[in-house]
C-alpha cells in the first residue's frame, strides 16, 4: 500500500459515477441565507457544471465545473467546486444525504477580510 | 462620502469585517481520534498552532499501524463575524492522489469530509468520505 492511501474499500475501478440523480435545480432551505440561494447542476458532454446564485436578488455567480465523487458504498454522490469572484475565492464541498444537498462553503477574501465558513442545506426543485 | 465597491458576483455574506486581530484557533487545535475505531479513512488527526498558522498532520487507516501522511498547512475559517476558527480546508497531493480535507468543529466534535481523486493511473473512482473525531 502506498503511504498515503486511505485503507478503504472504494468502488471498483470501472465504476462510473452516475450523477444523473443530482442534476437539476437546488434551493436553499434557509430563505434568509447570506450565501448561495439557488444553484443548478447540468451535464454537458462529460462535464458537470454548477451555476450558482448568491443572496441578494439572485446575484449570478456564473458557471463552474464540478468534480464528482461517490462514497465507498457507491450510494451517495458528492462534489467539489471552486469559484473565483472578484475579491473572494470560494471552495464548495458538497455531499448528498437523504435527498438533500449539503454544501460546506469555505470563503477566502483577498482584501484582508477574515475567512468565512458556512454549511447549508438544499432541496431539489425538479 | 464613503465609497463602496460594487461587485458583479456578490452575496450578502461578502460584507465581512477586516481582520485586525489573529483568529482564535483553539477550537481546532488538538489530537483528534476517529469516533469509529475501525474506520477505513483517517484514524487520527493532529492540529497544532505555530506562529498564528495551523498545521495539520493526519494518519490514514492501515492493517497494521496507521500511516503518517506528513504535515501540511491548513487554512482556518471562521463562522460568521466572530474571530473564532470553526473549520479548516487543507490539501494533500501525494503520489498522484489529490485530497481535499474540509472540516468543521461543533460541540467538541470535528467533522472531516475527504474528497479524493486518484490521478495515479489506477483508474480508481473519486472517493468521498465523512467522519467524526473527538479529542
Amino acid at each position: 500500500m502506498d503511504r498515503n492511501e486511505i485503507y478503504a474499500d472504494p468502488p471498483k475501478r470501472d465504476t462510473v459515477i452516475d450523477f444523473t440523480p443530482v442534476l437539476g435545480t437546488w434551493i436553499n432551505t434557509n430563505t434568509k441565507t447570506r450565501w448561495i440561494e439557488k444553484f443548478t447542476l447540468t451535464k454537458h458532454d462529460e462535464q458537470i457544471l454548477m451555476h450558482a446564485y448568491g443572496a441578494e436578488s439572485l446575484n449570478d455567480w456564473g458557471e463552474t465545473e464540478v468534480t464528482p465523487f461517490v462514497d465507498h458504498m457507491n450510494k451517495e454522490n458528492a462534489f467539489c467546486a471552486r469559484y473565483e469572484r472578484n475579491s473572494v475565492e470560494s471552495f464548495l464541498a458538497a455531499n448528498m444525504n437523504k435527498g438533500l444537498c449539503i454544501i460546506a462553503g469555505f470563503h477566502k477574501f483577498k482584501d484582508g477580510k477574515q475567512t468565512d465558513f458556512c454549511r447549508e442545506f438544499y432541496y431539489r426543485l425538479d | 462620502m464613503k465609497q463602496t465597491t460594487q461587485y458583479a458576483h456578490y452575496m450578502k455574506a461578502d460584507q465581512q469585517p477586516s481582520v485586525k486581530e489573529p483568529l482564535d484557533l483553539s477550537p481546532l487545535v488538538g489530537d483528534w481520534s476517529n469516533t469509529k475505531p475501525d474506520s477505513s479513512y483517517l484514524v487520527r488527526v493532529v492540529l497544532t498552532e505555530q506562529d498564528g498558522r495551523i498545521l495539520l498532520r493526519v494518519y490514514g487507516a492501515n492493517e497494521s499501524d496507521p500511516i503518517d501522511w506528513g504535515e501540511v498547512e491548513a487554512v482556518p475559517y471562521t463562522a460568521g463575524t466572530s474571530l473564532v476558527a470553526r473549520g479548516f480546508h487543507a490539501f494533500y497531493n501525494q503520489d498522484g492522489i489529490e485530497r481535499h480535507l474540509v472540516a468543521n468543529e461543533k460541540q467538541e466534535i470535528l467533522v472531516i469530509q475527504s474528497y479524493t481523486r486518484y490521478l495515479d493511473g489506477s483508474g480508481r473512482t473519486s472517493l468521498f468520505g465523512r467522519e467524526f473525531y473527538h479529542r
